[in-house]
């Protein structure tokens, strides 16, 4: 597990982030700082601002104030903020596949079109990757033939094949059907296991507990408190945090 | 509860009709009145049609058979068909317009479509107007103003749809521009022309035109023509797109920068690709509209096939059997509108977002 030497060189920092959507302070100065390899938990209520901060970080969403530094290149609509984004990979909710392209054309669209690898190279490496989600025998099918938990591994997998060294996860289980929800959260686990660096904003505690370095909980814009998910579940520190605990943890 | 250990067995076809045609008295009432009219009409159209027509080419025999006279088809097919043009050079229409057919047939083949088909029918349009103007290769000119018929038609709608597609792309991405001087001209443009009746498009392109440029930028009449056609079909053509573009969820935009896919790569990859499969429908329905459009260049003395229609109706003699020749017209369009409905269809299905 990475610890202290790895956060001497953090691979993103945000520092003082500030959004606003129109009078709504979405935001309200956020910091934080992910190193190589950890692996960072997002939870609290809904419209704490979770997702908006890490649509922040690969660009979804631009900001007021504060500055997010991703491998020592600042994040905003320069051009090497664009260059440097190619780094960072993200899993959406509604996983996002593009329905027109079957699920290996999904996977080799960003490496040929971004990155100019021969179609061969990328549809070599695609299938590796199918085959690391284990959904290779379904790489002629449309995203629209398979079930939640499938395009959501192929949405991993389309994410992977840019090589990023950051990997988001916006609720990537909240749109699935209960029992696709371990499918999922197993073929993160097996990512985290091979070290990568990964920001994941779920409701699911099990994972939080079990993968995450730390937890990070936020409520109206603000992060109210980071910890390890030890202290976090056992000894919360903020008051908020532990109503927040006894009501999502009680079912 | 009662077992059911089979699928109900489906009716058969002639019992399926008994029991949805003459269910009660009222039903079977009304069922028997249509199928009368059915038959009296049936009955009145092939004695009309057939058992009493005529398909010699000559008045007298067609005076004394009382039904259809198809002679006069025989008498004025030429001209409906092919209008105008010199006669002793009909071979030139009639070329022009199997290259154009074959052409745009090979290109509407999916593996085709992209550069491949772009050329096809860019030669098929040249090979068409060389063809047709002449001057060169030793072919004797013949004015546009003696293009017309089938040939003319088809030229002016497979310009109206290939030129009003693309254009009527880009009005629709103006629409949604984030340029606002921008976005009021496509605003303005689509408001404008959907406002106006084509005929007045055309004969200000025709009348107005002229008078308002300089003598050296007088286009040719029939390329004046064709471009209004193709604005009119554009300003359409944006707005169908435009519904396209806007049942894109935001979700898949997002996707795509998150995989750092340019705006260009972005637009070309994903947004139009799902946006033109879902507008498969409404399009077709605007090229069947787009090739009936294309009628109303008659009324600024441009003959396409219903302006050609009119001058064979000319012909005192003849003016009498002008159902035979509407019924020709007709059927030609209607084949049009069929082929591009039936090639709709089978895109839509080759292209379903499963």
């Amino acid at each position: 597990m990475p610890s202290n030497e790895s956060k001497a060189t953090p691979l993103l920092t945000i520092d003082g982030l500030h959004k606003w959507f129109g009078a709504f302070h979405a935001l309200d100065d956020c910091s934080l700082s992910v190193g190589r390899g950890e692996k960072i938990v997002i939870c609290g209520p809904s419209g704490s601002g979770k997702s908006t901060l890490i649509r922040c970080i690969n660009r979804i969403e631009s900001y007021d104030a504060g500055s997010i530094v991703f491998n020592d290149v600042t994040i905003d609509d320069s051009r090497s903020a664009t260059q440097a984004r190619k780094g960072i990979g993200m899993v959406f909710q509604q996983f996002n596949l593009f329905p027109h392209l079957s699920v290996l054309d999904n996977v080799i669209l960003a490496p040929t079109l971004v990155k100019k690898e021969s179609h061969q190279v990328a549809r070599e490496q695609a299938m590796k990757l199918l085959e690391r989600v284990r959904i290779a025998d379904q790489k002629d099918k449309m995203p629209g033939q398979l079930s939640g938990g499938q395009q959501q591994r192929v949405a991993i997998a389309r994410a992977l094949a840019m090589r990023p060294q950051l990997l988001l996860f916006d609720e990537p289980t909240s749109a699935l059907d209960p029992e696709m929800v371990g499918e999922v959260l197993d073929t993160m686990q097996d990512l985290a296991r091979d070290g990568m660096t990964m920001i994941v904003v779920t409701h699911e505690m099990g994972f939080a507990r079990q993968v995450a370095d730390r937890v990070v909980f936020m409520e109206a814009g603000r992060i109210l408190e980071i910890q390890p998910p030890k202290i976090f579940f056992d000894q919360p520190q903020s008051e908020r945090t532990r109503a927040f605990l006894s009501k999502i943890l009680t079912h | 509860m009662a077992e059911m250990l089979h699928p109900p067995m489906p009716m058969s076809m002639p019992r399926r009709l008994w029991t949805t045609l003459f269910s009660d008295a009222g039903t079977a009432l009304v069922s028997m009145l249509i199928l009368a009219l059915m038959v009296y009409a049936g009955v009145n159209a092939l004695r009309w049609g057939v058992f009493e027509s005529e398909t010699l080419g000559d008045v007298t025999a067609c005076r004394a058979a009382g039904g259809a006279c198809w002679g006069a088809l025989v008498e004025k097919g030429r001209l409906i068909l092919l209008g105008r043009y010199p006669s002793t050079e009909q071979w030139r229409p009639i070329a022009g317009t199997l290259i154009l057919l074959v052409c745009l047939g090979i290109s509407a083949l999916p593996q085709n479509f992209g550069r491949r088909g772009v050329v096809l029918v860019a030669f098929a349009l040249v090979c068409f107007g060389v063809l047709l103007r002449g001057g060169v290769f030793g072919l004797t000119p013949v004015d546009t103003d003696l293009w017309s018929g089938l040939p003319l038609t088809l030229l002016l709608s497979v310009v109206a749809c290939l030129f009003g597609m693309p254009i009527g792309i880009l009005i629709a991405l103006a629409r949604r521009s984030k340029l606002p001087v921008l976005r009021w001209l496509a605003t303005g443009y689509v408001e404008l022309v959907r406002g106006l009746p084509l005929i007045t498009l055309l004969f200000f392109g025709a009348f107005v035109l002229p008078i308002l440029l300089p003598p050296a930028w007088r286009l040719d009449p029939m390329l004046r023509i064709a471009v209004c056609v193709v604005l009119f079909a554009a300003a359409y053509q944006a707005e169908v797109v435009r519904a396209g573009l806007q049942a894109i969820p935001a979700g898949q935009l997002e996707a795509a920068h998150a995989l750092s896919l340019s705006k260009w790569q972005t637009l070309t990859r994903i947004v139009l690709p799902q946006a033109l499969r879902t507008t498969i429908p409404p399009t077709a329905s605007l090229l069947i509209g787009t090739v009936k459009d294309t009628s109303l260049v008659a009324i600024v003395n441009v003959y396409d096939l219903t302006g050609t229609l009119r001058l064979a109706q000319g012909d005192a003699q003849w003016r009498p059997y002008f159902p035979e020749m509407y019924l020709m017209v007709s059927a030609i369009y209607l084949a049009i509108g069929l082929s591009i409905a039936s090639y709709g269809r089978y895109l839509e299905r080759r292209y379903a977002l499963k």
